[in-house]
């Protein structure tokens, strides 16, 4: 039976199908798919194919006449295929162009692999997640090279861990609670350390000596009072929080962790630094062995356990259990047909694997996502973080700060050279939970039960993306981080591949001559695909052969993800997604800039002059900067920051949040007439499609619209600009592939930002502010990720420590439906101005009553806070003040169909 | 769809809050057929369109920014993905004010 669901095509989707013969017979899945809470699975089938399977089959046949034999080509031993090193770091629009990364690849080319994969087009339309087991004994068995071998054997290190394995053993304590939690509900603690602990949350970005001044000032006050030190308290909220850190070595240029096959050597075997401190060990004989890099990883699953031992905290974190159930409600009623996707939870990827049983209710569903940062700009001080996102929690509550969770912190000052070694401790705990099982006292309902961890994502930007899917990254022939199969194109000579549609004029570089790609034609990736192509680079006799079958399957070394238990994960690579924050908010601005202000490389075969979209420039670059800054009284503070002047700081880390407002919201109406009008209208396209996608709920008729306008985007912007021309290949960046999968990976994973990273960028911002000690900032940043989880959890534990969030101001009223009105309010009736009071007739005449010609005083408020979060003020207040001292917040949208409120009582 | 500027809000009984607005013209319509209903522009009317709404036909607060170049022009800013600020936990801060 054939699915359609990674397909581009959204016609119509296919979310859930009760085909258990997809699932995989994976050992620890066989015990015990049975649903604990309600009947999630539905029994009966419930879907066939749906009719655009056949449009995508058509469209699998068109690509696969494009294919050329690759098999006998010669292979570029240069650029593209390397594994690619890391310089991350986002958010700054100088980073942009590297970020181009996460934009896949399209391409419907099944080809050029010829002799590596077997025809399998089958593969292509199918659920990547639910796939036969993979023997991974017998892929480690096939390989020869050596840095392969030690990729393989960590992910054998996942494929066996458990809870027990000496290097990654919590301590016994811990364990224990793991295995055994208590199975009672804590009560707050007395008055003393209560005080104590609300003190020490207040101080959070204070220093340790704000904690102790004001206990000082206490005690004075209330001698009696047993309020802890600074240091005990510390320890008695790691201790209820029941979070200990695993700590590992490392080395002391970061090149590895000494973790898995690393464990026991006492140099990096990469640059030849000693693991410990040479004079400790030679004064002691050798026998004192003083680390001289360590970095933490916390355990997710004491974590997990945290967010159950609480009534409160037990019954929201089952909010993934009550959608679901409604989801699938749904599913029925509407025959396998969604109205809109809002959560992860409506992808196709997540609700198969309900169906298939490999999620059950109760099971936890994490996100794990991991980015590069900077401590000091301009200073050699990269480090690396990991957190952990809990999709259990409603979208509203899950990427708030206190229920992000820390994963890894790993010291700069470089980049790491193999970052399986920093993942590992983390990946080996959490496949030691998904195999046993996390013990879960639920205190909602005084119950024990078996939880199983589900790691659904895995998310980095581009430059990070490497490290977690293994591929070549996105200037590799195959480019596309979703490993959609699509192949770029070179220039003679070139080493950079890109992700072309059209086929240049008079083209004919060998493995890139394709046809034009079929942008409706491209899949999703397949997980079946990957390790047919996996297969065939890890069984590489040397490293010629290792490099050229680097390029032709793009993959560099196999996913350390792969360890983990296959029913566990959506799969490799289903479980890696786009990252809608850097496609969007910096590459796409950063590629559409670069042509308007004609700044792109120019080949010499190319010629500026007729350039007719170059047109920022000069003068007009100037005034349109003007113009962008002159728009800040207009935007509404709840717009956060608006966008600066482009033209003076575009190159000083203008941020995303601006590029989003000054290109997706100002874009259409600051271009406008400054643009060539097809330029422009290109251009709106891209708006169009954005400003539906990078909504948290899409309806499926938006989503359908959105793809066709994406979709006639990229193609009209190779026609507009690269015009196919080989010297203009350089125009079509991978950015403008992975728009193409922005839509059909809403069907999949749901919309993208729920996956996307401006969480990890926030936690880096919020953790990095909370740095102490510039002394020692990397042992500083790891307590203090330390002591966010100790914090959190202890926050699910006593969910009152959170201060409530409900409190109105001052004066306010909450005239209901989320709805409140806030002060400024006239302390004295005045007098309606005469056609105010007309409309105020004629609404009144509207609703049934009529009021004479009469003009009364009344009552002014100024703000009114929406439902939304948003605060609309109003012109009385706002025109008081002068326009450079304001952000119009006054104007608002209405649907005045809602207008229709019956008024029961004449005015008094 | 409409746009409008609130002048003042009041509250006509316990039940029934009211905006009294002034309503933005209906928008350019070829404008906004070429920028693929990108590009919403329209004419502010002052006293001339003031009108009497319900706040709870208010869904959410829009930027007008002059179009650059032509008198008493607006064009529509709506925040794109006003779910990043939220999903954060960066509510708009409520402010005391007299």
């Amino acid at each position: 039976m054939s699915l359609d669901f990674g397909n581009m095509s959204l016609d119509d989707q296919a979310p859930i199908v009760n085909d258990r013969s997809h699932s995989p017979d994976h050992s620890e899945e066989a015990e015990d798919p049975q649903p604990s809470l309600t009947g999630w699975i539905p029994e009966r089938e419930r879907l066939s194919a749906s009719p655009d399977l056949r449009q995508s089959e058509r469209n699998s046949n068109l690509e696969l006449e494009g294919i050329s034999d690759v098999s006998q080509q010669p292979q570029s031993e240069t650029g593209p295929d390397q594994i690619p090193t890391l310089t991350s770091d986002a958010d700054d629009a100088d980073n942009a162009d590297e970020d181009a990364a996460e934009a896949p690849d399209p391409g419907c080319q099944a080809s050029d692999r010829g002799e590596l994969v077997p025809d399998d087009r089958e593969g292509v339309g199918m659920i990547p997640s639910v796939t036969r087991d993979v023997d991974l004994q017998e892929l480690s068995d096939l390989v020869q090279i050596d840095d392969i071998k030690i990729a393989m054997e960590f992910v054998r290190g996942l494929e066996s861990a458990t809870l027990d394995d000496k290097e990654m053993r919590l301590d016994s304590e811990a364990l224990e609670r793991l295995r055994n939690p208590p199975q009672y509900q804590i009560e707050v603690p007395s008055s003393d350390l209560r005080l104590a602990v609300d003190l020490y949350l207040a101080v959070e970005n204070a220093s340790q000596d704000t904690y102790n001044a004001v206990r000082t000032a206490i005690l004075r006050r209330y001698p009696e009072s047993e309020l802890l030190s600074y240091a005990r308290t510390k320890n008695k909220i790691a201790q209820m929080s029941g979070i200990t850190p695993l700590v590992h070595n490392m080395c002391i240029n970061s090149c590895l962790a000494y973790t898995g096959p690393f464990a026991t050597l006492e140099t990096c075997p990469t640059c030849g630094e000693s693991r410990y401190d040479q004079i400790t060990l030679t004064n002691s004989n050798g026998k004192v062995k003083k680390p001289r890099q360590e970095f933490h990883s916390i355990p997710i699953g004491p974590q997990l356990q945290a967010l159950w031992r609480h009534s409160d905290s037990a019954a929201s974190i089952q909010y993934c259990d009550t959608r679901t159930a409604e989801i699938i409600d749904e599913l029925e009623r509407s025959d396998g047909l969604l109205d809109s996707y809002d959560d992860f939870f409506h992808g196709s990827e997540y609700l198969q694997a309900v169906n298939s049983g490999h999620i059950k209710p109760g099971d936890m569903i994490l996100m794990f996502s991991m980015d590069g940062a900077q401590l000091y700009r301009n200073k050699l001080s990269d480090c690396w973080i990991g957190i952990w996102i809990i999709f259990n929690h409603s979208p509203d509550r899950r990427y708030k700060k206190v229920r992000v969770l820390p994963a890894f912190f790993v010291p700069g000052p470089n980049k790491p050279k193999n970052c399986d070694s920093y993942l590992y401790p983390s990946l080996h705990h959490l496949a030691a939970l998904q195999k046993e099982g996390i013990r879960v006292w639920d205190a909602s309902s005084n119950r024990m039960f078996t939880s199983t961890p589900f790691l659904a994502l895995a998310t980095a930007d581009g430059p990070g993306m490497v490290y977690l899917n293994g591929l070549v990254g996105y200037h590799g022939k195959n480019g596309c981080r979703l490993y959609c199969g699509v192949t770029g194109r070179h220039k003679p000579g070139g080493a950079h591949y890109y992700p072309v549609l059209l086929k240049p004029h008079n083209y004919d570089v060998e493995g890139c001559d394709h046809d034009d790609i079929d942008p409706y034609g491209i899949a999703a990736c397949s997980s079946e695909r990957y390790y047919e192509n996996l297969r065939q680079l890890l069984s590489s006799n040397n490293i010629t052969q290792y490099k050229k079958r680097r390029l032709e399957t793009g993959i560099a070394k196999p996913s350390i993800f792969i360890g983990l238990p296959r029913a566990s994960t959506l799969g490799v690579p289903g479980c890696f997604g786009s990252d809608i924050m850097h496609l969007v908010a910096l590459n796409l601005p950063d590629l559409l800039l670069s042509l308007w202000r004609g700044t792109i490389d120019c080949d010499k075969t190319d010629d500026r002059r007729t350039w007719d979209w170059a047109v920022l420039k000069g003068h007009l670059w100037k005034v349109h900067g003007e113009a962008v800054a002159a728009t800040t009284p207009y935007l509404p503070g709840s717009f956060d920051r608006p966008p600066r002047n482009p033209a003076e700081k575009i190159n000083s880390g203008y941020k995303a949040w601006e590029f989003l407002m000054y290109i997706y919201g100002l874009g259409p109406g600051l271009f406008y007439n400054i643009l060539p009008q097809m330029y422009w209208e290109n251009f709106c396209k891209l708006v169009y499609g954005i400003r539906i996608i990078h909504q948290h709920e899409i309806a499926t008729c938006d989503l359908r619209q959105a793809h066709e306008a994406l979709i006639g985007f990229v193609t009209e912007f190779e026609e507009l600009y690269y015009q196919r021309r080989t010297d203009r290949i350089h125009f079509v960046r991978p950015v403008l592939h992975g728009v193409l999968h922005l839509a059909p990976e809403v069907t999949r994973v749901g919309p993208g930002l729920c996956a996307s990273q401006w969480t990890i960028e926030r936690t880096i911002g919020n953790l990095g502010e909370e740095i102490r000690q510039p002394s020692n900032p990397y042992a500083n940043l790891s307590q203090r990720g330390l002591r966010r989880c100790q914090v959190n959890a202890l926050k699910a534990i006593f969910p009152d420590l959170e201060p409530n969030e409900d409190g109105l101001p001052r004066g306010a009223i909450d005239i209901g439906n989320g709805y409140i009105l806030l002060r400024a309010m006239q302390k004295n009736p005045k007098p309606m101005h005469p056609c105010e009071a007309g409309a105020l007739r004629v609404y009144l005449q509207e609703n049934g009553m009529s009021n004479g010609q009469w003009c009364p005083s009344v009552y002014r408020w100024a703000r009114l806070r929406l439902p939304n979060g948003q605060i609309a003020r109003s012109a009385w207040k706002e025109k008081l003040k002068p326009l450079s001292k304001v952000r119009m917040a006054r104007n608002v949208k209405v649907y005045l169909y809602l207008n229709c409120i019956p008024v029961h009582l004449p005015l008094a | 769809m409409e746009f409008a500027e609130v002048q003042y809000y009041l509250r006509l009984t316990r039940e029934n809050t009211i905006a009294i607005v002034s309503m933005y013209s209906r928008p350019d319509p070829i404008l906004l057929k070429a920028s693929h209903h990108t590009l919403w522009s329209c004419s502010y009317q002052g006293n001339a369109s003031l009108k009497v709404i319900s706040t709870e036909a208010i869904v959410g607060v829009v930027a007008m920014v002059p179009l650059f170049g032509v008198q008493d022009r607006y064009f529509v800013v709506e925040k794109p993905g006003l779910d990043i600020a939220h999903m954060r936990g960066d509510d708009e801060t409520i402010v005391d004010e007299d």
